[in-house]
């Protein structure tokens, strides 16, 4: 592949640099520092592989080639887009066909060229010299390597990643792999399985046993019923052995006692009972006491029993009620004087006369009432409105004035007077102020202070007027002085006041003189004017107020004859006063409710009175028809003498009941003795005795022998029984306990296979279900294909390496060599003759340099140019292999040859520029030296010129032409 | 005589071969050949057969499962109780002398143990047949038993059961009781009931027919598809009706996934979406499949599951799919593996390459050629501590040829990715 043509448009400081004609063999490619070279060599870094992105070259990007490929000149482009840097490739044919992407570009352009074989061998820069030189041997060696298809760092990597997945995966005698963590969990499992199988394998030999142990449990259950039933014989035979003495012992009894028909059933409790019954018959009859001596013989009672008992029970309450009597006679004493007491004071209320004890005269009705308390309510209403006018007219006036006295005026002239003096008071003020206008200079202090005293005056004369009159009537003459010398003051001065002043005082004189005063009034004299009015106006309403009491006073009279007059239409005393109706009508209520209740008891005595007296009349007749003592027949002891004669009666009969009872029982007893062939009581008591016994002994005998034949229930235990019973008694139980405790562990063994078997059967039903040794074996069977699976893939790992290894080894033995033959050529170009081979140690792979004496030296110990030599020669050699097996591609090579000296640098020209006319190559050396360009040109290398831009412009291009170059300094 | 013919249950004998497999999951699977044993016995009540065979092999004494044999005595008791005789030769893996509970119980016949013994087969009082059989004494039996197995009756049907190795070593299968086709031929018999192959297979269909019904449930991808019984009726000497009848519970499958201009970004969502095809195929059997990717894929494909960690969290996803699923009332299809059978689609890498020598060299190990054989030897070499080492030699997996050309085509696939050739470039 030849670059042809390099169009940069935007990558990083570079742009517009547009590098045409370029072409195979060596092109020197010169520029100052800073003119862009290697930037300009990542440009095709990144347009081949996107690749390479140095920071300042991170914005947007475009770089397109012409490069002629396989089958003709190919187009190449790479642009950043907004989603990836490394830039979108695009890449037409020479038939126009158009591809896009990395792998386009890697396939069908650079023959599958990787980026990091391309960076190790085609475009070296000066650092990465360098860093080459500065590698350990046997990384160099990696460096070889890569000349097929990896760097040295994937080699390393390729290598550690195998390893190191083998080791995960597998060591022998490591812990914690893979395959040995699954190794140890299959040990585990395994021991559990066995475990579990150690476990059903007793199982299932107690499972080839079970028809045995059923064997043994039938034998054993047999066993054990037959000794269970001899125990119960021998528990029976003992349990029987007190019966059997029982049933001997009641017939020996039966046999001793005689033999004689039964008494009749229940006959020695009927007998028990008829003694009790007369015994207790003569014993009340001892303990009854003796007769009264004075009641009535009793047979004369029995004859009246019903009566007797009648009265008897009447008694308590005739007693209550003659107790009762006493306290109703006083309820009706105390209801009479109640009486007097409300008659008295409904007499005095009514205002009657006082009388007796009498029945209440007959009250008004109480509509009456009602018509009555209206009546009284408007003629005391009347006469307190006439009470109240008269203290209304007494507080003006202390008696009614006599007709045409003060007052007694004329409404309207009053009126009017005082209509006048108001007038006047205006008319002298204005008078007076005009007269004191027209003199107001000349006013003297004298006669102001005159004026004003007189003023003074006036207004105490006026306060005064009521309370010392005397004292007023001296402040008035005082006022009066005082006001005329005021005034003649005043006068004089309103002389000069002119004629307004003249009319006013001709009108003031007037009305003065209407109202009695002087023609020219003072203060003073319009005061008295105006006390002599107020008085007349008091007068007036004295009048008034009078004439109005005596008319209120004319109603009153007029409703109290009405009241008077409804009074006696309701039969009440006229004089009855209005006020006095509401007492009067309780009091009339409260007299006739005593009459009533006093009548009440009066006939509740007189009812108890005669009950009292009827019954004492009904005792003392039974008393005398009873046969008793005559009796005066008071009221008051009659109820005892009822209750004596009922305990009378009731001992009699008594009496009489207990001695019926006790022959009743004695006939009894006769009958029954009779019945049962005895003798007597006694005899009939010693037969019934003898009978009990024998049916007693019976019972027994029958009881017992009812036991045993529950106890044998068909089954004999004669012999057991013969046996127990030679045995001494005490050791009876413990023979029998002892074949009860053979028979129960007996029953213990069977139970205890039975349980075998049930346990067993248990178990087999939980295996059918679920096994361990079932789980231990799928999980064994898991856990072997789990290490199963990591050895195959330790295999794997394993034959990866075994396979690197090999690869690697062929690569040694088949490629190798002729790199380094191709190398030390170059090398020996490259330093002028001075050195004739690279070579590579096979132990440890370290290169070394052989100079023409024969001399080795290792890479680390020449010098750094030498070494510079060393290592630009084996890229080159590599370049030149990679490009006769796989494709040839272009050799960037950016300021290499620094450390190289002049005589080397020309050297190296000359070996670069034969490098490139060989095979198709293509070789694009960046240098800033000016010498070189001369060398290159002297080589026949093409030299082309970079320029530094002016500031803010990119570097761009000089112009030279190929073949050409700037002349050397 | 109509019989069910079985053989080779391995009761309760664990699957090989999967790891990695979830307790609830792993509990499922154990059931499964207890579960084929309860189809069976439901299959041949349905059939309404005479007599159920079974053919050796009934369970694996080593494993020592007292489970099975309660479960083998229980269903074949339960077939006894509803009128069905079953008659049972012991087989290598269960014989006499092994680990077993006593399985003979009224209605269930054992065969002797080294010496033929025979039954008539009688139903409502009348001989309808007659069947003659040999136990295995031990695990292991050289002797010829089929020639002991001579017709001695004249019954209407005369069945011979025997667990055999016919046809020699050449078979492929352990050679217990080796027995010649003329062996059987000469026999007299009517119907050879065997039992040792697991392949299901008829090698005569008459005069007489022999067949061997393989085993009902297989244990491993190696024995992958649908198995099951034969319901054989053998009428006036001659095979009146042969009928498979499926019974497996789990059935083992290889299934292919197509995956053409695929890369490793898309593989599992392809084989998501193939599983769930899966589940819902079929009558909702569970199912263990090994997915095998195939097509022309690209070669990040082969990369990824080239490296066996890679393909191991690829298989965890799919096996927690798988799980969920499951759990929430679908199929189970359970994933036991994901191998790569795809063509690469790769950028050759150029020659003289150390890459192009790696890919070179994996190829040259597969040739059937002397330089081949050579390479292979070297890379077993290779794998020396493996198969040395005490405890892993018997767990490995064989380092056959394919295995080990298959390996290197791995090795070599994830060497490419390491150097280079990046996924999904």
């Amino acid at each position: 592949m030849i670059l042809r043509r390099l169009v940069v448009e935007a990558f990083g400081a570079v742009r517009d640099l547009d590098l045409d004609g370029l072409g195979g063999g060596l092109t020197l490619l010169y520029g100052p520092n800073e003119a862009g070279k290697s930037t300009l060599m990542r440009a095709v870094r990144w347009l081949l592989f996107g690749e390479d992105l140095a920071e300042p070259e991170r914005g947007a990007a475009s770089v397109s080639a012409e490069v002629e490929g396989p089958g003709g000149v190919w187009r190449l482009a790479r642009r950043t887009t907004a989603r990836a840097r490394r830039g979108r490739a695009y890449l037409t044919s020479p038939d126009l066909a158009a591809y896009e992407g990395d792998e386009a570009v890697r396939g069908r352009l650079l023959a599958g060229t990787t980026w990091s074989v391309f960076r190790q061998v085609f475009a070296v820069g000066a650092r990465e010299l360098e860093d080459a030189a500065g590698l350990e041997a046997s990384e160099v060696a990696g460096a070889l390597y890569s000349a097929g298809a990896v760097g040295a760092a994937d080699l390393r990597r390729v290598e550690r990643e195998l390893e190191e997945e083998a080791a995960t995966l597998w060591r022998p005698r490591a812990a914690r792999t893979r395959v040995n963590a699954a190794l140890r969990r299959l040990e585990e499992e395994r021991a559990l399985l066995a475990a579990a199988r150690r476990r059903e394998g007793e199982l299932t030999a107690a499972l080839r046993e079970r028809p045995h142990l059923e064997e043994q449990w039938t034998q054993a259950r047999a066993r054990a019923e037959r000794l269970a039933a001899e125990a119960a014989r021998w528990r029976r035979a003992l349990a029987a052995l007190p019966y059997r003495e029982a049933v001997r012992a009641a017939e020996a009894e039966l046999a001793a006692l005689p033999v004689g028909p039964p008494p009749p059933e229940d006959a020695l409790d009927r007998l028990a009972h008829l003694e009790a019954q007369a015994a207790g018959a003569r014993q009340r009859l001892g303990r009854l006491p003796p007769p009264p001596p004075d009641a009535p013989p009793p047979d004369g009672l029995r004859a009246r029993a019903a009566e007797v008992r009648a009265l008897a029970e009447e008694a308590p309450t005739r007693e209550a009620e003659a107790s009762a009597l006493a306290g109703r006679r006083q309820a009706w004493q105390r209801a009479r004087e109640e009486v007097l007491a409300a008659a008295r004071l409904a007499r005095a209320a009514l205002g009657e006369e006082e009388g007796a004890e009498t029945a209440p005269p007959p009250l008004p009705t109480p509509e009456e009432w009602a018509r009555l308390a209206s009546a009284a309510e408007m003629a005391l209403t009347a006469e307190r409105e006439a009470q109240a006018a008269e203290a209304a007219a007494r507080e003006r006036a202390p008696a009614p004035p006599a007709a045409g006295a003060d007052g007694d005026g004329d409404e309207a002239d009053l009126a009017e007077r005082e209509a006048v003096l108001a007038g006047l008071r205006q008319d002298v003020a204005r008078l007076a102020a005009l007269e004191g206008a027209a003199s107001t200079a000349g006013v003297g202090a004298p006669a102001f202070v005159a004026l004003a005293g007189a003023a003074l005056a006036a207004a105490g004369a006026w306060t005064l007027a009521r309370t010392a009159p005397a004292l007023a009537a001296a402040l008035a003459l005082l006022a009066l002085v005082l006001a005329w010398v005021g005034g003649r003051g005043a006068a004089g001065r309103g002389r000069a006041a002119g004629r307004e002043g003249e009319a006013l005082a001709r009108a003031v004189a007037r009305a003065s003189t209407r109202l009695g005063g002087p023609e020219r009034p003072g203060a003073a004299d319009l005061e008295a004017m105006a006390a002599a009015l107020a008085r007349r106006r008091e007068a007036l309403a004295a009048k008034r107020a009078w004439e109005r009491a005596r008319a209120r006073r004319r109603e009153a009279e007029t409703a109290l004859d009405a009241w008077r007059e409804a009074a006696r239409t309701a039969g009440l005393p006229p004089s009855l006063a209005p006020a006095s109706l509401e007492a009067a009508r309780a009091r009339g209520e409260a007299w006739r409710a005593a009459w009533a209740a006093a009548e009440r008891e009066r006939a509740e005595v007189e009812s108890l009175e005669g009950r009292l007296r009827a019954y004492a009349e009904r005792v003392a007749r039974l008393w005398a028809e009873a046969g008793g003592e005559a009796a005066d027949g008071g009221t008051e002891d009659a109820p005892a003498r009822a209750r004596l004669a009922l305990a009378v009666l009731e001992r009699a009969e008594a009496v009489a009941e207990a001695q019926s009872e006790a022959a009743e029982a004695e006939r009894a007893i006769a009958a029954l003795c009779a019945a049962a062939a005895a003798e007597d009581a006694e005899d009939l008591r010693r037969r019934a005795a003898a009978f009990e016994r024998r049916r007693l002994a019976q019972e027994r005998r029958d009881a017992a022998a009812h036991a045993l034949a529950t106890l044998e229930a068909g089954e004999g235990f004669e012999e057991e029984a013969r046996a127990l019973a030679a045995l001494p008694e005490g050791e009876r139980e413990g023979e029998v306990a002892r074949r009860e405790a053979e028979a129960q562990a007996a029953r213990n063994e069977a139970d205890a296979l039975a349980d075998r078997l049930r346990r067993l059967d248990a178990d087999v039903e939980r295996l059918g279900r679920d096994s361990d040794v079932s789980v231990g074996l799928d999980r064994v069977a898991r856990a072997e294909a789990e290490v199963a699976e990591g050895a195959a893939a330790w295999a794997q790992a394993a034959l990866a390496r075994w396979l690197w290894e090999r690869a690697k080894a062929r690569y040694e033995e088949e490629r190798q060599p002729r790199t380094l033959a191709l190398a030390s050529d170059l090398f020996r170009h490259l330093t002028a003759g001075r050195h004739e081979r690279v070579v590579r140690s096979l132990g440890s792979g370290a290169l070394a340099a052989v100079d023409r004496c024969g001399v080795r030296r290792e890479v680390g110990i020449l010098s750094q140019g030498t070494r510079s030599q060393l290592y630009l020669a084996l890229r080159l050699a590599l370049a030149a292999d990679y490009g006769e097996r796989v494709t040839p591609l272009p050799v960037l090579l950016d300021d290499v040859l620094m450390a190289f000296d002049d005589r080397r640098r020309a050297a190296a020209m000359r070996a670069l520029a034969a490098f490139g006319r060989e095979g198709g190559r293509q070789v694009l050396l960046f240098t800033c030296h000016l010498a070189a360009v001369q060398e290159a040109a002297a080589a026949g290398a093409q030299v082309r010129t970079l320029a530094a831009g002016e500031e803010g412009e990119g570097p761009h291009l000089a112009a030279s032409a190929p073949g050409g170059g700037p002349e050397p300094a | 005589m109509r019989v069910f013919h079985a053989a080779d249950l391995h009761l309760d004998s664990p699957f090989r071969g999967l790891a990695q497999v979830s307790e609830r999951v792993a509990a499922r699977l154990r059931e499964a050949s207890l579960r084929t044993l309860d189809r069976l016995a439901a299959e041949a009540r349905r059939a309404g057969v005479d007599a159920v065979l079974l053919a050796g092999d009934t369970h694996d004494s080593a494993d020592r499962s007292v489970r099975a044999q309660i479960r083998l005595r229980d269903a074949l008791v339960g077939l006894a109780h509803d009128g069905i005789p079953s008659y049972v030769v012991l087989g290598n893996h269960d014989p006499a002398d092994g680990w077993a509970l006593d399985l003979a119980q009224p209605g269930v016949h054992v065969f002797p143990p080294g010496r033929p013994g025979g039954c008539d087969v009688v139903v409502e009082g009348r001989c309808i047949g007659h069947v003659d059989g040999i136990s295995y004494p031990t695990a292991v039996v050289r002797d010829n038993y089929a020639r002991r197995l001579r017709r001695r009756d004249d019954s209407p049907a005369s069945v011979a059961l025997l667990h055999a190795n016919v046809g020699g070593a050449a078979t492929g299968h352990a050679d217990y009781a080796p027995a010649r086709m003329e062996d059987l031929t000469s026999s007299g018999h009517d119907y050879w009931a065997l039992g040792h192959v697991h392949t299901r297979q008829v090698l005569r269909r008459s005069a007489p027919a022999v067949v061997y019904p393989g085993n009902p449930q297989g244990r491993s991808m190696r024995e992958p598809g649908v198995r099951g019984a034969y319901v054989a009726e053998v009428e006036d000497g001659r095979l009146a009706e042969l009928s498979f009848v499926p019974l497996c519970d789990v059935v083992f499958e290889r299934v292919g996934v197509e995956a053409a201009g695929a890369s490793a970004g898309d593989l599992a969502d392809l084989l998501l979406s193939r599983l769930a095809a899966l589940r819902s195929e079929g009558e909702g059997e569970a199912r263990v499949v090994r997915l095998e990717v195939e097509g022309e894929a690209d070669a990040s494909v082969a990369q990824l599951l080239a490296v066996p960690e890679r393909r191991r969290d690829l298989l965890g996803v799919l096996r927690e799919e798988a799980e969920a699923r499951w759990l929430a009332g679908e199929a189970l299809v359970w994933p036991e593996g994901v191998v790569d059978r795809s063509r690469r689609r790769r950028l050759e890498p150029p020659p003289g390459t150390l890459l192009a020598d790696v890919l070179d060299l994996a190829r040259a190990a597969a040739a059937e050629d002397e330089a081949g054989a050579e390479l292979r030897r070297e890379a077993r070499n290779a794998l020396a501590p493996l198969f040395d080492h005490p405890a892993l030699r018997a767990l490995a997996p064989a380092a056959d040829d394919a295995a080990l050309t298959a390996w290197l085509a791995a090795a070599a696939d994830r060497l490419a990715r390491a150097l280079g050739e990046e996924e999904g470039a």
